[in-house]
């Protein structure tokens, strides 16, 4: 047995078998089967994924300690590398550790790619030889063809907006699990990465069925879920900043609407109080004549009419509260 | 400075890797290559072979060639990227057809071509411009028209004089298998499980409602005295009565025999004297009784068949995808291996005076093989 023919046996004969008959369960819709097929792989593999995420976090953890290392041991690069792997070893971490789940899921893509192709008969030809692949279960044979529409995608052929939605949520997880950099090398190496994988998984969306590109939206969304759940952080992922941003591109709510008339009406009483001011210090300063000539001429004492207080301004006014509220104050007291 | 600068073309180098090697590895894949499954056919003293790119006229008696023609590689709407998924240019399906002095090629990519048989020069092409949906099935010439099932649904009825639609019928399926022409009545099967009769006078539709089946339909229907017979991929052969429409009977897998099918009935059935021989793509060769639907008997030809049968004097032959040429007594429905080619054969074969003809795919030759004695007389290599 050559090893195309293993691996037909092991990978691609149950994943197309699954597929379809997945589908007929599911309505016939191919789509929703992809979808459903992911959450089952993904959950059949999270013991992998979790102990992915826990070993990527202990590396970041890690990192200042490196950082010294690279600086104590800057020109020996084998004792740096003794000193990596003892700390590795003392901290129970294997940069293998992170490798390995991407590496398993590696040839379950290629099985899905294969089977996505052939199930859909994107060439008659590989339609032909899907006969190879199925068992002997009624519904396989039932259940074909397979219905290639899904929302408006065809997931026979790549889809733009769909090869950007690939992109975008994998630039997402790249953030998300970047290590912090310890030297301005590993920042580029790491900016880099964030970039090339998006863009690279943006180039197969655009060169490979859509529903393989369906695939990694949804494996995606889920890694975010699960990184977060575990890690309980965004990584190098500035939330605020890109929610910031994105307000910033909606087009204005009532309650933002509300907020700037406040502002508004804020600036208007202070400018209004500024030149009250001035012209209190003008008055004063009448005043403060007249009263001197009333005082000395009258009674000999100042007659103040607001109890000390001094005049109340129109800030002053906008400063108290609203009746309703301070009775409600009142009540609750 | 000199870092980030390395550090870039290190980026742009990668990139360049990726995309070569993506390229390389979705266009390559056997997954996405679009195999024509063109036969052959013969007219007079000369064979057509259609193949991808072209159309090859050979000398029937030595395999010399005759001439040969560049089939017009159509600019299809497929993104570069696509790896030929839109329309894959010049990629034959169809048999070729000869009907007077001109052979009718059928492209994948949707246009259909007119060659003299003589000179080989392009009478005409339909479209003129642009392309009509793919055909894989095969074209069928009556009375000055061209009938055709194209992938998207459409069966149309061309002039040959004009080159002008004299009408056309949408059955919304997807259509992969040749139409069978019975008086004034085109069977048409689908791919989504349909079989439809249309009036070629009018392009209505002759039945109250299609007939289904419960798999998709990729062989041609048969047409024998008032039954249609369909072999599908649910495993099953049916046979419906031409004028209602209606079941007479059903042999599958769930029949009560001592062979049942385990795979699809891929190839177009041979009928002959009330005997029905059906390959199958689970490696046998289900001989059943062409009135009720009993199983008479089923031969194993150890691997899958998705050829065409044809009959040569009294042996019914049979082609296995890995390229084993059986023939088969239908006096004792016993076989004989007549050949063994090694090479993959997925093309309908061609019976002329006992020779029978074979178009590989993969690697593309054509052999001329004695139906008797199993001689390869010549082969040619076709790429």
């Amino acid at each position: 047995m050559n090893i195309g023919a293993i691996w037909d046996v092991i990978a691609l004969g149950p994943m197309i078998n699954i597929l379809i008959g997945l589908s007929d369960i599911l309505f016939g819709s191919f789509g929703l089967t992809i979808i459903v097929l992911t959450i089952i792989i993904r959950a059949v593999m999270f013991p992998l994924t979790r102990k992915q995420m826990n070993a990527t976090k202990s590396m970041q953890d890690l990192q200042p300690k490196l950082a010294e290392l690279q600086k104590k041991h800057a020109k020996d690069s084998q004792k740096l590398a003794q000193e990596q792997m003892r700390l590795y070893k003392e901290s129970g971490v294997s940069p293998a550790g992170c490798l390995l789940p991407m590496l398993i899921q590696m040839p379950i893509w290629i099985a899905l790619y294969q089977s996505i192709m052939r199930v859909l008969a994107v060439a008659p030809g590989n339609f032909l030889n899907l006969s190879e692949y199925l068992y002997s279960w009624p519904i396989v044979f039932k259940a074909l063809p397979v219905d290639s529409q899904f929302l408006w995608l065809n997931l026979g052929t790549p889809d733009f907006l769909l090869a950007l939605l690939v992109g975008a949520s994998m630039w997402v997880t790249q953030k998300m699990s970047a290590s912090p950099a310890t030297n301005p090398q590993q920042k580029a190496q790491a900016q880099m990465m964030t970039v090339m994988m998006p863009l690279m998984f943006v180039f197969f969306s655009l060169t490979f069925p859509s529903g393989l590109a369906l695939y990694w939206i949804v494996s995606n969304i889920i890694t975010i879920v699960i990184q977060y759940m575990i890690t309980k952080s965004w990584g190098s992922l500035n939330v605020p900043k890109y929610v910031a941003m994105f307000k910033g591109l909606l087009p204005a709510k009532k309650g933002d609407s509300k907020d700037k008339k406040l502002k508004e009406r804020i600036a208007s009483v202070e400018n209004s109080k500024k030149e009250d001011v001035k012209a209190l210090k003008a008055e004063d300063t009448s005043d403060n004549t007249q009263v001197a000539e009333e005082g000395t001429d009258a009674s000999g004492r100042e007659e103040r009419q607001d109890g000390g207080g001094g005049r109340k301004t129109s800030f002053d006014r906008a400063k108290q509260k609203p009746r309703g509220s301070r009775n409600k104050r009142s009540k609750r007291r | 400075m000199k870092k980030n600068r390395n550090t870039i073309v290190k980026a742009i180098l990668l990139t360049v890797i990726l995309i070569i090697s993506s390229l390389a590895a979705s266009c390559s894949s056997s997954a996405y290559t679009n195999y024509g499954w063109t036969g052959s056919v013969v007219d007079g003293d000369t064979i057509y072979v259609a193949s991808q790119g072209k159309l090859t006229a050979l000398q029937k008696d030595n395999g010399s060639v005759k001439w040969q023609r560049e089939i017009e590689k159509d600019v299809a709407p497929a993104s570069p990227l696509s790896c030929g998924m839109g329309a894959a240019a010049s990629v034959i399906y169809a048999d070729p057809v000869v009907s007077g002095d001109t052979v009718y090629v059928a492209s994948y990519s949707g246009k259909i071509f007119a060659y003299n048989t003589a000179s080989g020069n392009l009478l005409w092409k339909y479209p003129s411009e642009g392309y009509v949906e793919g055909i894989i099935g095969g074209l069928i010439i009556d009375n000055g028209l061209i009938y055709f099932a194209a992938v998207g649904g459409t069966v149309t009825a061309l002039n040959i004089e004009t080159q002008e639609v004299e009408w056309r019928y949408d059955t919304e399926d997807t259509i992969w298998a040749s139409p069978c022409m019975d008086g004034d009545t085109l069977f048409v099967a689908s791919y989504d499980k349909r079989l439809f009769a249309i009036d070629i006078n009018s392009g209505n539709l002759k039945w109250d409602r299609p007939f289904e089946t419960e798999g998709p339909i990729t062989a041609a229907p048969i047409y024998d005295n008032g039954v249609v017979y369909i072999g599908s991929l649910d495993r099953g052969i049916y046979a419906i009565d031409a004028q209602s429409g209606q079941l007479i009977w059903e042999f599958n897998a769930d029949s009560d025999a001592e062979y049942t099918p385990r795979n699809w009935f891929w190839a177009t059935p041979l009928i002959l004297d009330g005997v029905i021989y059906a390959p199958n793509m689970d490696g046998f060769v289900y001989i059943i009784d062409s009135t009720d639907g009993t199983l008479i008997t089923a031969l194993d030809m150890g691997n899958a068949m998705s050829s065409d049968p044809v009959l040569n004097e009294d042996r019914v032959i049979v082609a296995t995808q890995h390229g084993d040429i059986y023939s088969i007594n239908i006096e004792n429905n016993t076989k004989f291996l007549l050949k063994s080619l090694d090479l993959t054969v997925q093309s309908s074969l061609y019976v002329d005076e006992g020779i029978v003809y074979v178009h590989t795919i993969k690697t593309e030759n054509l052999y001329a093989i004695n139906g008797g004695s199993g001689v390869v007389v010549w082969y040619y290599e076709v790429s």
